[in-house]
C-alpha cells in the first residue's frame, strides 16, 4: 500500500495497521505485544480506498469483519481506525478492536466513542 | 463529519453469549456479570426464574474506560494493551464475574505505569510475568 500523508494524524503516514485482523498467538498474548498482523480478509489495501489518509470500508464489510471468526476456537482481533461508509455514502469515523472466538463465543469489543449518542445507540 | 480528534473516551463492550452464562454459572444483566448464587443461600438475588430468564440472552459487560486521547499519551496503544490483558484474562478462564473489576483495575495499573514508561516499553521489564503477578488478585 503506498503510504498516504496524513493531515489529521500528525503528518504520519498511515499504516497498513490502520486496518487489520490478527491472529492470536498464546506465546504473545503475556507480554502486550501484537501478533503478527495481517491483512484483514478480502481487503486488498493498495486497491482500498482512502479518506485523509485513513481507510474506507463498507458497513457490510466492517460489520463483517467486526465479529469475524475464520475457524471455530480460534481468537481474532480485528484492529481498525478509519471510516465507514453507509448506504447513504456518509463517512463516519471509526476506532475499534474487537476481538472474537474467546471462550465459547465470547466477543470483547473496544470502540473509541465520539458523543453520548454513540453509548446511548449500542 | 467526526475525525480521529473526536474520540473522547473508549468503551468496552463484551458480549457473553446464553450457553457460555449457563456453563460457567454466571448470568448478566444491568451491564455487568453476577455469579448465580448457591441454592438456599440467602440474599437480594433476582429469582431462579429472573436468572433462567437472563441467562437465556446475550449477556453485556459494559465499562466505561477513562483512557481519553485527550489526556492520556499515546491512549491508543494502552488500549491495545488492555484488550491483549481482557483477552488473555478470558482466554485463562478467570471468573467472569469478576471481569468488570479486572478491566478497571488492569486500566489503573497500566496508566500508573504509563507515568514513567512510554507505552512501547511498558511490559519490557518482565514481560513474561506482567500479567501473571497482576491476576493473582482474581
Amino acid at each position: 500500500m503506498a503510504a498516504t500523508q496524513n493531515p489529521q494524524n500528525n503528518g504520519k503516514q498511515v499504516q497498513p495497521a490502520d486496518l487489520a485482523v490478527r491472529k492470536s498467538d498464546p506465546n504473545q498474548l503475556s507480554n502486550g505485544k501484537s501478533a503478527p498482523l495481517e491483512k484483514a480478509p478480502g481487503a486488498d489495501l493498495s486497491k482500498l480506498k482512502t479518506h485523509n489518509g485513513f481507510p474506507v470500508l463498507t458497513m457490510a464489510a466492517f460489520q463483517a469483519l467486526y465479529s469475524c471468526q475464520s475457524h471455530p476456537g480460534e481468537v481474532q482481533t480485528f484492529d481498525f481506525r478509519g471510516y465507514v461508509e453507509d448506504e447513504t455514502g456518509k463517512l463516519m469515523y471509526m476506532d475499534v478492536l474487537a476481538t472474537n472466538g474467546l471462550r465459547g463465543g465470547i466477543h470483547v469489543g473496544i470502540d473509541g466513542t465520539t458523543s453520548y449518542d454513540d453509548i446511548s445507540s449500542k | 463529519m467526526r475525525s480521529p480528534n473526536d474520540v473522547g473516551e473508549y468503551v468496552v463492550y463484551i458480549t457473553v453469549p446464553p450457553e457460555v452464562q449457563k456453563k460457567e454459572c454466571v448470568y448478566c444483566a444491568c451491564d455487568d456479570c453476577q455469579a448465580v448464587p448457591s441454592s438456599g443461600e440467602e440474599n437480594d438475588y433476582p429469582s431462579e426464574d429472573d436468572i433462567e430468564n437472563y441467562q437465556s440472552e446475550k449477556g453485556y459487560i459494559v465499562s466505561r474506560l477513562c483512557t481519553c486521547p485527550e489526556d492520556v499519551e499515546d491512549a491508543r496503544k494502552v488500549i491495545s494493551i488492555l484488550n491483549v490483558a481482557i483477552t488473555q484474562y478470558i482466554e485463562r478462564g478467570k471468573p467472569l464475574d469478576k471481569l468488570r473489576d479486572f478491566i478497571y483495575g488492569a486500566e489503573s495499573h497500566i496508566l500508573s505505569r504509563t507515568e514513567y514508561a512510554h507505552p512501547d516499553t511498558l511490559l519490557e521489564e518482565s514481560p513474561a510475568t506482567f500479567w501473571d503477578r497482576f491476576m493473582r488478585g482474581f
